[in-house]
């Protein structure tokens, strides 16, 4: 068996990409009761949301990859498939919510059978992530905030769309999650979905996988306008061939990388660029 | 072989597993009192419930993997071989990626997980394949088994590789972690099922390890002490089979453990298969809670939980290069 | 009397084609019989094909006057000891272990040792003069240290008949003679032996000598009267004698025979 894939893997988990699957919101172990002061979220995506809500003061426990500052005191659990059960029991929280995946399942199964209520919410897709936010609004008693969020992601792809229609041409564009190895947001995947309400035409194939891989002569056919590169730690150039590098572009919003409230300024980000790309004329090579 | 040596040296294993095993409770990412737990004080007793469950499926794995190892170096005339030399857990990787990929992962079936039994589909499929391929005129050749072993594991690998390209990241998180091997909180039913199946192939081997003793002579030799030596192999590869397949569809693919132990207990207690066998069992369960515990306690310096097969890499390679040199020293003698 | 070990008409060999064709011969107790021949005659497939190790594609081996496929295999290696050639020398046994493994056959349903097993074993690790490297591991012990380390197994095993091939490869003359006496004390205590010569005069100090050549026995009898001058020029092509009497038999050569072309 080799090793060599963990390499794969690390690059490619900077998208922190999460791919539908999973049957919806469920819920784990026993309902909470009475309201949730103590809040254990096992996934950046979803502390986001909670601070977003108003609640970043409740969360008690995070994943080690939480760089919030408002949880920057909050005990550190785990990561995305190696949450520590006995950890999150030793904090007694009220509610722990995360994403579905195979690896947590064990650890967040055996936190619900200790007796503490578990909110399973998916965000891979936009309607992941309304549904979470109305979900986690009304678990925080904050339907309010909740409610406001979801008009003000509303009122974004609105604009988005608006200003889609005003540009007229569809740009072509590619949004590349991975780097070594290309990897990009293909039909069906959170990004996709952006891209579609921004006006943009994703040259990746309607056939192909969610997060197909490229090699440089397949982006290089696909032909991009503009080549949007999600945030990641190493933000680097050197895996696509010379000729796109000028058309790339490295966002700045963590909202195409991480589903959550970053949608709004994502979106802004998006239109942002489409009407920078569109506006400028064709220079010859 | 006496009785009485037999049972003085599994009695030291014995004394050492129930350490292991004490200490594996006690210890952990969090602190426990252990007298509170016992009283029934909540969650301390949950945790030292949760804990003494993974503690057994790591002793279970762990046991496993040493008497089929100990039983594979035994078959294959080779030293080096571990449990998975012989196609098995190309086969269990094959099952389990297949079943990740797909997103069957977070789904159970009678309490265990769909990933873990298509991981047992696959490597009972890949051992029958390995079987019928390594025969020469319907007899097993250690030689012919060893190479249709290796070759099955890298066309594994290439399919795995292939799968991972097109995965989700996530989800390739997940393969990743299982291809390396880690011990979760398992469900009863899956423990019972594993324990069960792991203590009666165990029996078989350890019944039968005049057999194995007898084909490290060589196939001649066996069959002038009146042991058959392709009965022999059949019913040691079957026995490993049931064993492989147990452990990588509860654990994953945790490497160095089927390799290191049996060394170490040959080292401590000489090579008889008699002793070798039973003794490799309780040796591997003690190893691979201990390395369990070590990938817990290691969550209390870096907030992860390592898998427990890297911390078995990380113990068993210096262990194992210690001991070939140690070897090699004590032949010059 | 019944004889220990008898081939009737065996054939035997890998594949279809037969490398022993149509051997019979008869060993009985007491008796030590050389079994000796040019290169690739085929002595190490009949000692295989009269262990049982070797299915006979013709023909029948008897031990005790019951055919060996009717034993079971147990019973089988309690009258019948094979000691091959050579070993795996990354055996890890020591050499108390190693003899040890020759109770096999007698073992009981969990394998423990019992008094008669530890009387058995001592024996012939005394008698094998292996008693100074008893427990020193087998990958560290001389060629001939092996050969007798092997011997002393078939000795621990108990059975009547012992079947050796090339025992005394690696011995020095010291303890290739006391191979030889090993094999005669075992005979004369009621077992038999059949052994693989390669060396015509230490096979001339068997009480019997068969020749094996292109797979069928050329001759048998007493070592004066099968190792004739005509025999050796005639299956191994040399001019020579062998010379009886005085301290023990010796073999002198003087050459090679002339051979037809196209022969070797």
């Amino acid at each position: 068996m080799t090793r060599r894939t963990a390499c794969i893997a690390a690059l490619l988990f900077c998208a922190c990409r999460r791919d539908s699957g999973s049957p919806g919101e469920t819920r784990l172990g026993p309902p909470p009761h009475g309201p949730v002061t103590r809040l254990v979220t096992l996934a950046p995506s979803l502390t986001e949301l909670a601070i977003v809500l108003g609640a970043g003061d409740r969360v008690v426990g995070v994943t080690r990859f939480d760089d919030a500052p408002a949880v920057s005191g909050a005990v550190r659990v785990g990561g995305y498939s190696d949450p520590s059960p006995e950890t999150i029991i030793r904090l007694a929280p009220d509610l722990v919510v995360c994403q579905p995946s195979p690896g947590n399942r064990g650890a967040v199964q055996l936190v619900a059978d200790a007796g503490i209520p578990v909110q399973v919410l998916p965000l891979s897709t936009l309607a992941d992530v309304l549904a979470a936010v109305h979900a986690l609004g009304k678990l925080l008693g904050r339907e309010d905030a909740a409610r406001a969020l979801i008009d003000d992601i509303a009122a974004a792809r609105t604009r988005a769309r608006e200003a889609a229609a005003r540009r007229g041409t569809a740009v072509g564009a590619v949004l590349l999650v991975g780097v070594e190895p290309l990897v990009a947001a293909g039909p069906g995947s959170f990004g996709a979905e952006l891209l579609a309400d921004a006006g943009a035409r994703n040259v990746i194939e309607p056939s192909a996988a969610p997060f197909p891989r490229l090699s440089p002569e397949h982006l290089m056919a696909l032909d991009p306008r503009v080549v949007l590169m999600a945030p990641s730690p190493d933000r680097t150039l050197a895996g696509l061939p010379l000729q796109i590098r000028p058309r790339a572009v490295l966002l700045r919003s963590q909202g195409l990388a991480r589903p959550g409230p970053g949608i709004v300024e994502a979106l802004r980000e998006l239109t942002e660029i489409l009407d920078a790309v569109a506006a400028r004329r064709e220079t010859p090579p | 072989m006496t009785a009485l040596r037999l049972v003085r040296a599994l009695g030291v294993l014995a004394v050492v597993l129930a350490a292991a095993l004490a200490l594996a409770v006690a210890l952990g990412s969090e602190p426990l009192d252990v007298a509170a737990a016992l009283r029934g004080v909540h969650p301390d007793a949950f945790i030292l419930a949760s804990r003494a469950a993974r503690t057994a499926l790591a002793a279970i794995v762990g046991a496993a993997l040493g008497i089929s190892g100990a039983a594979l170096q035994a078959l294959v005339e080779n030293p080096l071989a571990d449990p998975f030399v012989l196609g098995l857990s190309g086969g269990a990787a094959i099952g389990a990626t297949a079943a990740i990929a797909a997103g069957l992962g977070a789904m159970g079936l009678f309490g265990g997980s769909l990933v873990g039994l298509l991981a047992l589909a696959g490597a009972l499929a890949a051992a029958l394949l390995v079987f019928s391929l390594g025969r020469v005129h319907g007899r097993l050749v250690p030689e012919r088994l060893l190479l249709v072993g290796v070759v099955f594991n890298a066309f594994a690998s290439s399919f795995i590789l292939a799968v991972q390209s097109v995965a989700a990241p996530d989800r390739l998180q997940s393969l990743l972690s299982w291809m390396l091997g880690s011990i979760g909180y398992p469900s009863p039913a899956a423990l019972a099922a594993g324990a069960g199946a792991v203590l009666a192939a165990a029996a078989l081997l350890t019944w039968r390890a005049p057999w194995l003793n007898a084909l490290c002579l060589g196939e001649t030799e066996a069959h002038s002490l009146g042991v058959n030596p392709d009965r022999a192999r059949a019913t040691v590869f079957a026995a490993c089979a049931v064993l492989v397949a147990a452990a990588t569809s509860l654990a994953g693919v945790i490497g160095f453990a089927g390799l290191i132990v049996p060394h170490l207990v040959r080292l401590a207690f000489g090579s008889d298969h008699r002793v070798l066998v039973p003794g490799s069992a309780l040796g591997g369960a003690a190893f691979l809670a201990l390395a369990d515990l070590g990938a817990r306690l290691f969550f209390r310096a870096a907030h992860t939980e390592p898998p427990t097969g890297m911390i078995t890499a990380l113990v068993g390679a210096p262990l194992f290069l210690w001991l070939l040199v140690s070897r090699t020293r004590r032949s010059e003698r | 009397m019944t004889p220990l070990l008898e081939a009737r008409s065996l054939s035997a060999g890998y594949g279809r084609r037969p490398v022993v064709k149509d051997v019979s011969l008869a060993l009985h107790a007491g008796r030590t019989l050389a079994l000796v021949g040019p290169n690739a005659a085929g002595k190490t497939t009949l000692l295989h094909a009269l262990a049982g190790a070797l299915p006979a594609q013709e023909g029948e081996v008897l031990l005790s006057g019951e055919a060996v496929e009717r034993l079971g295999a147990k019973e089988r290696a309690r009258r019948l000891a094979l000691v091959p050639q050579s070993a795996r020398h990354d055996v890890d046994f020591t050499v108390r272990e190693l003899v040890a493994l020759g109770r096999t056959p007698h073992a009981g349903p969990w394998g423990m040792e019992t008094a008669a097993d530890r009387e058995a074993i001592e024996r012939a690790v005394v008698a094998a003069d292996l008693s100074h490297v008893r427990d020193r591991p087998f990958s560290a012990l001389s060629g001939g240290e092996r050969q007798r380390t092997l011997f002393a197994r078939a000795l621990a095993q108990g059975s009547p008949v012992l079947l050796l091939d090339e025992p005394t490869a690696h011995l020095d003359l010291g303890h290739q003679l006391l191979m030889l006496d090993l094999v005669a004390a075992h005979a004369s205590s009621g077992g038999a032996a059949l052994v693989v010569l390669h060396d015509l005069a230490l096979a001339a100090r068997l009480d019997e000598v068969a020749v094996l050549a292109g797979g069928s026995i050329a001759a048998r009898g007493a070592p004066g009267e099968v190792l004739t001058a005509a025999l050796l020029k005639e299956v191994w092509g040399v001019e020579g004698t062998l010379e009886q009497g005085g301290p023990g038999p010796a073999l002198r050569l003087a050459g090679r025979v002339a051979r037809a072309e196209g022969e070797a």
